[in-house]
């Protein structure tokens, strides 16, 4: 699953999911993105990946808008670096369109 | 020969190579490709008449033989007694135990995968209390607690700056400069604890938590392993993948 977040008030703006995902789900994901980007634990940090049994969650603010944060939850066999790499670009490409 | 006799030395072949239960026997043949422990316990839920599960390799010498009834296993017997009257509804380790079993008494071999004779079975569909991951990190040779996140520390090599790891019972180890593991904000260990535990909040206690930043400038690495937590400051330039050196050496 993808989904933009909106990191002000805690909303997920759209996500691209095999499956239609409860609202729950979706709070959920957003609040964690504001929990970890919010105040990360590094200072100036604009990503945090979270890696816990078989599935990993990728959170990454944009440079641009602090308020906008992909968050991607994946499996396994994701190549991480790759995904935070064009996560940056897609950020980079929604705030080139505002 | 008549047909009683021959009938009798049937029954006697049989006796001996497989004791004589209501649930009959299954053999579980070794397959590279599919999953021995995740296969195993599948059957292991689904047996409620006592039946025996014998585990074989790929050439068809057994590996181990496993009297099983009512969703328990009665025996486990691989050479030598390995696990015995372990309960497969009550006791959340027990996977955890009989991959340990397992690993100690055949070694490399449980590596091979298996399936059943029944045929494709998606792994991880067996409501296990503990993660197949756990068992895959047994049979892996990863390892869990202080243990496992100082090797995840040591691999991740020169980049790690700083780190501490507190051990379950609050012992701490540290290396590389302290003064970077005391700008880390939340660093005593029940702020750490709340931040991993809001962190991993959907997936359990375990995990690993990495923070970057885009412009290269360093990372932080937060994690914690049966209660044992890591600290690591990242340094800048160029390091190991810290997602894939964890799936591979501590996992669950």
């Amino acid at each position: 699953m993808v989904a933009l977040a909106d990191l002000s008030t805690r909303l997920v703006l759209c996500a691209a999911c095999s499956d239609k995902p409860p609202q729950e789900r979706l709070d959920r994901l957003s609040n964690r993105a504001a929990e970890l980007l919010g105040r990360p634990a590094l200072p100036g940090a604009d990503a945090a990946l979270v890696v816990a049994g078989p599935c990993t969650e990728v959170f990454v603010r944009s440079t641009e808008d602090a308020d906008d944060v992909l968050c991607c939850v994946c499996g396994p066999n994701v190549d991480i670096s790759d995904l935070v790499r064009r996560a940056r670009q897609g950020l980079a490409d929604i705030a080139a369109r505002r | 020969m008549d047909d009683k006799d021959r009938l009798q030395k049937n029954i006697a072949r049989l006796g001996k190579a497989v004791p004589l239960t209501p649930g009959g026997a299954r053999r579980l043949s070794a397959d590279a490709g599919g999953t021995l422990i995740d296969a195993l316990l599948g059957e292991i839920a689904e047996t409620v008449m006592p039946r025996v599960l014998i585990v074989e390799d790929d050439g068809g010498e057994e590996l181990a033989r496993l009297s099983v009834a009512g969703r328990r296993i009665l025996s486990l017997r691989t050479g030598q007694a390995v696990v015995a009257g372990a309960d497969f509804d009550e006791d959340d380790d027990f996977a955890v135990a009989l991959a340990c079993g397992f690993r100690a008494a055949l070694g490399a071999r449980v590596q091979a995968g298996l399936r059943t004779a029944r045929g494709e079975q998606p792994s991880g569909q067996f409501g296990l209390r503990c993660s197949p991951a756990a068992v895959a990190a047994v049979l892996a040779g990863q390892r869990t607690g202080a243990e496992g996140l100082s090797r995840y520390v040591q691999a991740l090599g020169p980049c790690v700056v700083a780190w501490r790891v507190t051990g379950s019972d609050g012992a701490p180890t540290e290396g590389g400069a302290p003064a970077c593991l005391a700008q880390v904000p939340d660093m005593d260990r029940a702020a750490l604890a709340a931040r991993l535990d809001r962190a991993l909040a959907e997936s359990g206690p375990d995990g690993m938590v990495h923070f970057e930043s885009g412009s290269g400038s360093g990372g932080l690495i937060l994690a914690r392993s049966h209660g044992a937590m890591l600290v690591a400051v990242l340094g800048e330039g160029g390091r190991p993948d810290p997602v894939a050196t964890w799936r591979r050496l501590v996992g669950a």
